[in-house]
């Protein structure tokens, strides 16, 4: 009973809060249904040229009218068919320049919809998503015919990207999590105690941050008579044209992160290392996976093995600096394929927000094709004390293929992770590896890599992971 | 500390009295009363300065014009 049959509509729990319309899902492909409250301005969206100039300049994700039957038949004005965005990632999991990128674009995209006569209603950062490298606005809803008033998505903006962005360079990159906590983003008030007070002496940090905490402070709770004001064009292009001059002079700060040296202190030779990339390559030729992920990817060298060959990969790491400098080498090689993204594997992103369905865990994304695990088992089983058997049942759930790396003990990586403990890994073994894995996976391929002591397999699922 | 509280709450009176606060928005979400009142105060101070800026280059670039036109006068 009240089970949904294949070909129903099903609402996305994440697409509740604007009344212009909502996404659902049927047969497997993504609509939107825009609202007759709509209507207006979605039509205003397409006659000013707005539409045509974001999706030309790759700001926004084209849409297809089409014709089914709406879900709320009631209030529809019209169905949309979005292009499909490969994987949905969110601002917890990405790097500095990607936020910042993502600031720049919804920016960009405030300009450009002032210039036809439009304003975004909304500036969260959820609504960007990440297409061919680049950060595109994926909600066709969020603009509004202009009117001469302040932005009602400036404080938005704010927390959601200016606060987190001042938060990574003026203070850690730790503090990137917050959003992970404050689903609209930071509040300003904290955001504004975080801060160093040398940023109270930068004019428009001090303006858009610890002026603008301290007047929601001061203006809390107050109820005065209404009367709308004005607001100049030029004025309210001042504004954007002030956020946008600022994000843009953000830089992170250069710091250099053990894991991010990573490859320059590999302790097995170019050989080996190439011998190790040839695998992973052979592999990927039996596997032919649509997508991958890439666990403990560090920069990426070995994810783009699978990207340059147009498959859609995703590189998770817990490093901030490795992904920063992954997302800056796309940036810089217009890579198309390859996401960056950062992921504590032994704490991987939770299902989020109203009831915990509006923000998915990383596992309601999946399951990948492949999953690659290279230099990540150690990592795991030493520092993280998990047993093989739960690592190869969380791999279970994310992968059909698996492509794993052994690391023996007598490897000089394990044993600096041992170095400052006592050894109670006692099942830290090949053969348990292989009877633990065995119970979740068929190995296919064994290759043990030449010239070192590490081992990589080639495994399939038992079962389908969705089961 | 007794005194700065005071300040604030003038100031507060003073600006209310100044913007006649709207709290009902307009959209579906919320802009606030205070992200309102310093977003006011910010665009008007950024829409002057900008103002000025785009004022110089108009008169800048009129008399660059002017000065080119001549100089190609000259020359020919």
């Amino acid at each position: 009973m009240g089970r949904q049959m294949p070909n129903e509509p099903r609402t996305l729990p994440s697409s509740f809060r604007d009344p212009s319309g909502f996404l659902f899902e049927q047969d497997g492909r993504l609509y939107r249904q825009v609202n007759r409250i709509y209507g207006d301005h979605y039509d205003l969206l397409l006659s000013s040229g707005l539409y045509r100039s974001l999706t030309e300049q790759g700001l926004l994700v084209g849409h297809d009218e089409v014709d089914i039957p709406p879900p709320d038949p009631q209030p529809a004005y019209k169905i949309i068919k979005p292009q499909v965005v490969p994987f949905i990632s969110y601002p917890y999991e990405w790097c500095f320049t990607q936020l910042k990128e993502a600031a720049l674009a919804t920016l960009r995209i405030q300009k450009t919809a002032f210039d036809l006569g439009m304003s975004l209603k909304d500036a969260s950062a959820f609504n960007i998503q990440f297409v061919d490298g680049r950060p595109v606005l994926v909600d066709t809803l969020s603009f509004e015919k202009l009117q001469l008033k302040p932005w009602v998505a400036y404080r938005q903006f704010c927390q959601h990207f200016l606060g987190p962005l001042l938060l990574v360079v003026y203070k850690d990159y730790g503090l990137s999590q917050l959003s992970r906590i404050f689903i609209d983003g930071p509040p300003l008030s904290l955001t504004s105690r975080l801060l160093p007070f040398r940023t109270r002496l930068r004019p428009s940090v001090a303006s858009h941050v610890h002026l603008h905490a301290l007047s929601q402070k001061v203006f809390s709770a107050k109820t005065v008579k209404v009367r709308e004001r004005k607001i100049r064009p030029v004025s309210l292009a001042g504004l954007v044209e002030s956020l946008e001059s600022l994000v843009r002079r953000l830089k992170l700060p250069v710091k250099k992160t053990e894991w991010a040296r990573y490859y320059g202190e590999t302790n097995y030779t170019p050989e080996g290392f190439e011998r190790k990339k040839k695998i992973v390559e052979e592999f990927l030729d039996i596997m032919k996976p649509d997508t991958v992920w890439d666990l403990g990817a560090n920069t990426g060298v070995f994810s783009r093995l699978a990207s340059r060959r147009g498959i859609q990969t995703v590189a998770f790491d817990v490093d901030y600096v490795a992904v920063e400098l992954n997302y800056r080498d796309c940036l810089d090689k217009n890579e198309k394929n390859l996401l960056p993204l950062v992921m504590d594997l032994t704490n991987p992103t939770p299902a989020l927000g109203w009831e915990n369905r509006e923000r998915k865990s990383l596992l309601e994304r999946g399951p990948a094709d492949a999953v690659l695990a290279l230099a990540l088992l150690h990592h795991l089983a030493i520092s993280n004390n998990l047993p093989f058997r739960r690592i190869a049942e969380f791999l279970s759930r994310a992968c059909r293929w698996l492509v794993i790396e052994f690391v023996p003990k007598t490897d000089s990586q394990v044993r600096r992770l041992l170095a400052t403990r006592e050894d109670i890994f006692d099942h830290y073994t090949r053969a348990d590896l292989e009877e633990q894995f065995n119970r979740f996976f068929l190995v296919e391929r064994i290759a043990p890599v030449e010239g070192t002591e590490r081992i990589l397999y080639l495994m399939r699922n038992r079962r389908s992971p969705e089961g | 500390m007794k005194h700065t509280n005071l300040v604030v709450r003038f100031a507060a009176v003073l600006i209310s009295g100044l913007f006649l606060l709207p709290l009902c928005g307009y959209g579906y979400i919320d802009l606030g009363s205070g992200s309102y009142i310093i977003q006011l105060l910010i665009a008007g101070f950024v829409g002057f300065s900008l103002s000025i800026r785009i004022f110089w280059k108009k008169i800048r670039s009129r008399f660059s014009k002017k000065k080119k036109t001549d100089g190609t006068a000259d020359a020919e």
